[in-house]
């Protein structure tokens, strides 16, 4: 190994870099290197004063970006609001669909009641989209189908 | 001879009235109701064959407000007004069917078809009705049905077997 490479996995050991079984050799050989020592505590000493002294750029934030901050808390805030209101009018979201279920249902079962005899009578949901036909429904019995308009 | 052909084609364009019930089919607008008609309103009641058949439906009275006749051909839609509310349009379409338009009728704009089914020539001679119904916007809890049929088999109606 020539020195220039030894240079740079003293610069790997220090930065913590080499590998478990290249670690092993290094600290072997600073064991009984001074020089090298040396050099390694120099390195860190450099990498700590770089660390320590190391300017911090700021960009200056430009009108945009600053708006664009109050914006998203504003944002956010109208979604959290959004998130209270809807779990509270989850119930209601549910009724607005359970009542109609419901007075489908009533509608089946009332007309079911009104059956006299054992008419049998075949239901058929239709809710073509283009026409206003709502409910159709037909009993064989008495050859009649009655489509039923929104 | 010219007459007679002008004759003819007049007879075809025009629906045939209660009065000379000559054309195929039958078509009744009816309402819906557990009251009764107001004083002064001559309304028949739906005959008893007709209103039997409809016991799937809830109301207990059925009055026909106005009845019509009319026959259908293929070319051409036959429209039948049956108030100013309402009419519709009949045509023999492909495989043996009478095709039923339910159209919306308002002042001053084009009627707007609501509905469109077809019924087999077969069926009706069986006896079935085709009915459009809807609730009634004019009063509450009542009804409105439009039937067509075939007067003659309806008549004597002896209702198909499951």
């Amino acid at each position: 190994m020539n020195e220039k490479e030894w240079t740079l996995d003293l610069q790997a050991y220090v930065d913590g870099e080499l590998e478990p079984s290249r670690r092993a050799d290094v600290e072997r050989v600073l064991a009984g290197d001074a020089e090298a020592r040396e050099l390694v505590a120099a390195l860190r000493s450099l990498g700590d004063l770089v660390r320590a002294h190391e300017p911090v750029a700021r960009v200056p934030e430009t009108r945009e970006f600053y708006w664009s901050q109050i914006q998203r808390r504003i944002d956010q805030e109208a979604l959290r609001d959004a998130r209270r209101a809807d779990g509270a009018t989850r119930a209601a979201g549910w009724l607005r669909w359970l009542v109609p279920a419901l007075g489908v249902a009533a509608v089946v079962v009332v007309v079911s009641l009104n059956r006299r005899g054992s008419t049998p009578v075949v239901e058929v949901a239709s809710a073509s989209l283009d026409d206003a036909v709502g409910m159709t429904f037909r009993s064989d019995t008495d050859g009649v189908t009655v489509h039923w308009l929104r | 001879m010219g007459l007679c052909m002008a004759a003819a084609v007049a007879a075809l364009a025009l629906p045939i009235h209660a009065d000379d019930p000559v054309g195929k089919y039958r078509i009744q607008l009816v309402w819906g109701t557990d009251g009764h008609p107001s004083a002064g309103k001559d309304m028949k009641p739906l005959d008893a064959a007709a209103a039997s058949r409809l016991r799937q439906l809830r109301w207990t009275n059925y009055f026909v407000t106005k009845t019509e006749f009319s026959a259908a051909d293929a070319k051409e839609a036959r429209r039948v007004t049956l108030s100013d509310r309402c009419a519709v349009d009949l045509k023999e379409v492909e495989g043996g069917k009478l095709e039923v338009r339910m159209l919306s009728l308002k002042p001053g704009t084009e009627p707007r078809q609501v509905a469109n089914r077809t019924i087999g020539h077969d069926a009706l001679k069986k006896g079935e009705m085709l009915v459009y119904a809807g609730d009634s916007k004019d009063r509450w809890d009542d009804c409105w049905l439009v039937i067509v049929d075939e007067p003659a088999k309806t008549a004597s109606a002896t209702a198909p077997k499951p």
